[in-house]
């Protein structure tokens, strides 16, 4: 009889321990969109966007979205301020775009992904971008028309897909932020008056820290090449300056194969050599019709003008700090007694990046 | 402990019983059942006497002096000769013109060489004449003869051979079985034409005597099979056996599961190809269903049509029934999870009108389902019994006002009605009507599991489920075969149909004699 009762009790506790975890769908409010700001008094605010999604019966539905603020001097315990703000539980899931602000992010942004790393309840894969000014304004803008977030988030993964903004989301950044010797670049956002987003182009990560310097969409296009991460496709649009006549040509870049060396010489100089080989598909070729294209010229041309844009980027690169070729972890491995001895924040403005861009062209498609 | 104490006192009882009357005690409870239900004065093997009047007698004793037994005298070879017949069994017109008829004229010789009936019996025993009688015979008894004569005039009233209602196919042939065991003999012998298809019947019941036949393919059955099948059918010691239902029950393994063990099939074309791969059909007197053993799951989603039609859409309706399978157990259940667990899984769009419609709705996601599952059922339940005109007013008042109308209350969401719809959709494919609300009834302990656990407790379930399927053995056969155990030939003709020359061997799963059973087929593209 005894052992009857003990089967029966272990398995009600079964039967509820599950219904802990029920997290009803009804009683949630979604977050859609979370930025980060300094305030003027050095706290950091929070604002946080979420749905208000209402029935309008016959299977309409109508979204409002309410800001809702909350300010600590530390990201600790914003998540419970904004929770007692908000009827029902929230639900991070949905909460796509994580925006920081530039003066924050200057500050360091480790702390601020921390909750959404270790958390159960976030969406791990959120995109996460730095904003010029105030997060705040982006993620505030037209309030009425829902959901900004998304609009946001689909400009980030349209942009990523042309190759203009690196493929990361909080994963990634939180273990590249947390590997030595490689520095990440992040999406940078700017608004685009009166109630636009727009990417602005990448901001240059030195750590956890935004460094300040950034680079433009075209530049960051270029970067990303460089670096290797040629998505599905990437598209440029160049002025090819030759004896005052100006041209320009737009093409897609198809296939490229990266070489990355890297060799200390004997006074123990850094250089490291990157070199691109792109196989482009002319696109757009303003030009004199009745003559021929000239491919060998073109792609000659190109190969020079893209070469000395990769220098002027990696000037600023050295300038920010950021190693995002991943230098230093590359000597780390090869020359592990160098690296030990290394300050790397110093001595990497001291590496000597020699970029070499290549450009052939497989494809004139329509230009001919 | 009341259950013990009853059991030893009653074995005290048949103990002491026993040494009184001297019988061992099975045999005493075996006799006992067998006087209750026939209960007539006359003893089971008191025989005929040459005193005609004492036979008459006694023959209308075994029968409780039944009203409808009529009696007419003749005069035969000058002596005088009673027939006796059940007026509701035999027809009146054959007996006229083969029995009564033949003998008036003729009034000399012997009575089995002038009669024209097909069948002519002689016995000697009162309860085989009164058995002949209920069989729809009229029996001859001759003045100072021990024997009997049992002349076949029985009448036979059966509705013609019609397409089933619940079986029905757009390419196959259209008869179907019928409630007459004669016919649907008739049916099968015309489909398969062959020494080796072997019949052989019981009759099960001590009141209803039913007739049970058992007709298989002699030589290429496993013999193993037929003993059991045999043994199992033997062993039946009831009063009434009314119809097929009865004898599922009877004989399968395992009557606590929720899977039939047995397919039951009105259509003759289904029944003979399963003839041909070495399973035992079962035929009851009275039912138009008939049984096939051993079966596996997978028979439950075949259709005759998938042979008829190309291998490729064949194969595609077999999956997609499959598919229905897995859609009727997991769908609701899926909901519910994911409404109250997993909300992260759901995309952007659908996230938002699932919310909006559950806004109101006071209910836990667990109740709504059940509610809407068990109206499903009452509405299916309604519409089955009510003549067609009336079931459609159902179909409406179900479909449109409750359906709509429970939404526009916010009783239940909308989408919860999606799900319930296309769930039942899913569990009325099944091609065998059984299968689809077993899968529709299981879907009941899925839903319980997800409303507590999510998609854990749906694998769980599911687990238990598929673990159950493995186990399950029809008639010593496996009955997930041929997933568990595995066999790869059997494939091609149970999950998907391939053409009919790739079929080159029977399935396994009913150990047939023979595994071969097609040797040329596509041979002219060899020469």
């Amino acid at each position: 009889m005894k052992k009857k009762q003990l089967l029966i009790l272990i398995i009600l506790n079964l039967f509820l321990a599950g219904c802990w975890d029920q997290h009803l769908l009804v009683n949630k409010t979604f977050v859609n969109g979370i930025s980060f700001d300094l305030t003027e008094e050095g706290k950091i605010q929070a604002t946080v966007r979420s749905l208000n999604i209402k029935g309008k019966g016959g299977g309409q539905i109508e979204i409002e979205d309410e800001l809702i603020y909350a300010e600590r001097p530390s990201p600790v315990g914003l998540s419970i301020d904004i929770d007692n703000m908000v009827a029902g539980e929230v639900d991070l899931h949905q909460a796509h775009i994580v925006l920081i602000g530039d003066e924050l992010a200057k500050k360091g942004i480790n702390q601020l992904l921390e909750p959404f790393y270790r958390g159960k309840e976030s969406n791990i894969t959120k995109k996460i971008a730095i904003s010029k000014g105030k997060a705040e304004t982006i993620i505030s803008t037209e309030i009425e028309k829902s959901p900004i977030a998304f609009f946001i988030l689909q400009t980030i993964e349209g942009a990523e897909k042309a190759t203009y903004l690196p493929d990361e989301n909080i994963l990634t950044v939180w273990t590249k932020i947390l590997t030595p010797g490689k520095d990440i670049i992040l999406p940078y956002l700017e608004k685009i008056e009166p109630d636009r987003i727009g990417i602005a182009g990448v901001a240059l990560m030195h750590g956890e820290k935004f460094s300040g310097e950034t680079l433009s969409k075209e530049q960051s296009s270029l970067l990303l090449l460089l670096l290797d991460q040629l998505n599905v496709t990437s598209r440029m649009a160049l002025v090819l300056d030759q004896e005052q006549e100006e041209r320009s040509i737009a093409f897609f870049t198809r296939k490229m194969k990266r070489d990355m060396e890297i060799t200390v010489d004997k006074s123990g100089k850094i250089i490291c050599s990157v070199d691109i080989k792109m196989q482009i598909e002319v696109n757009s070729y303003p030009q004199d019709f009745k003559e021929d294209l000239n491919i060998k010229e073109i792609e000659k041309e190109l190969s020079e003008e893209l070469t000395k844009q990769a220098n002027e980027i990696i000037t600023t690169l050295l300038q920010a700090n950021c190693d995002a070729f991943g230098i230093g972890m590359k000597i780390s491995t090869k020359h592990p007694d160098l690296w030990k001895k290394l300050n790397w924040d110093e001595e990497y403005k001291n590496v000597q990046i020699e970029p070499k861009v290549n450009v052939k062209i497989i494809k004139t498609g329509n230009v001919y | 402990m009341l259950l013990n104490k009853e059991g030893k006192l009653r074995k005290e009882l048949i103990q002491l019983v026993s040494q009184v009357e001297g019988y061992n005690h099975m045999s005493f409870f075996k006799k006992k059942s067998i006087r209750s239900i026939s209960n007539s004065p006359i003893n089971e093997s008191q025989l005929l006497t040459n005193d005609i009047n004492k036979n008459i007698h006694s023959i209308r004793d075994y029968h409780c002096r039944t009203e409808d037994l009529m009696v007419r005298e003749l005069i035969f070879n000058k002596n005088i000769c009673t027939i006796f017949y059940l007026d509701s069994m035999v027809n009146k017109d054959s007996l006229h013109s083969s029995v009564i008829g033949p003998i008036v004229e003729t009034k000399y010789g012997e009575i089995q060489h002038i009669v024209k009936t097909t069948q002519v019996k002689f016995t000697s025993r009162i309860s085989d004449v009164g058995s002949d009688l209920l069989d729809g015979f009229c029996i001859i008894l001759r003045e100072n003869n021990a024997t009997a004569i049992s002349l076949s005039v029985v009448e036979n009233t059966s509705r013609s051979i019609e397409e089933p209602d619940n079986e029905r196919s757009i390419i196959s042939s259209h008869d179907g079985f019928i409630e007459d065991i004669g016919t649907n003999i008739f049916l099968l012998r015309k489909r398969v034409k062959t020494p080796q298809l072997k019949v052989k019947y019981f009759s099960v019941g001590k009141l209803t005597n039913t007739k049970v036949s058992m007709v298989f393919i002699e030589n290429l059955t496993d013999k193993k099979l037929i003993k059991e099948v045999e043994r199992r059918i033997g062993s039946i010691e009831v009063d009434q056996l009314l119809s097929f239902g009865d004898i599922e029950d009877y004989i399968e393994d395992n009557p606590n599961s929720i899977f039939p063990q047995m397919l039951t099939t009105e259509r003759p074309d289904r029944a003979t190809s399963y003839l041909t791969e070495g399973k035992i059909l079962l035929i009851v007197d009275g039912s138009p269903r008939i049984m096939i053993v051993p079966i596996t799951f997978f028979a439950f989603y075949q259709s005759p049509d998938d042979y008829n039609s190309r291998w490729i859409i064949g194969t595609f309706f077999r999956l997609i029934r499959f598919l229905s399978f897995i859609v009727a157990i997991t769908f609701p259940a899926i909901y519910i999870a994911v409404v109250s667990y997993h909300s992260e899984v759901l995309p952007i769009g659908i996230l938002y009108s699932i919310r909006v419609s559950l806004e109101n709705v006071p209910f836990p996601p667990l109740i709504e389902a059940f509610a809407m599952q068990i109206t499903l059922e009452l509405l299916k339940e309604a519409s089955i019994r009510l003549p067609t005109p009336i079931a459609q007013t159902t179909g409406i008042v179900g479909g449109l006002v409750i359906g709509t109308a429970v939404v526009e209350a916010s009783f239940v969401s909308n989408i919860m009605i999606v799900v319930i719809g296309l769930t039942a959709i899913a569990s009325f494919v099944a091609p065998v009507n059984e299968m689809g609300t077993s899968a529709r009834l299981l879907g009941f302990p899925v839903m319980i599991a997800a409303s507590l656990f999510g998609f854990f407790g749906i694998v769980l379930v599911l687990m238990g489920i598929f673990m159950h399927l493995c186990k399950l053995q029809t008639f010593g056969t496996p009955y997930f075969a041929p997933l568990a155990p595995f066999k790869m030939e059997d494939i091609k003709d149970s999950i998907v149909r391939l053409s009919f020359w790739k079929l080159n061997s029977r399935p396994t799963d009913s150990k047939p004699i023979y595994k071969k059973q097609q040797w040329r087929t596509r041979g002219w593209k060899n020469n």
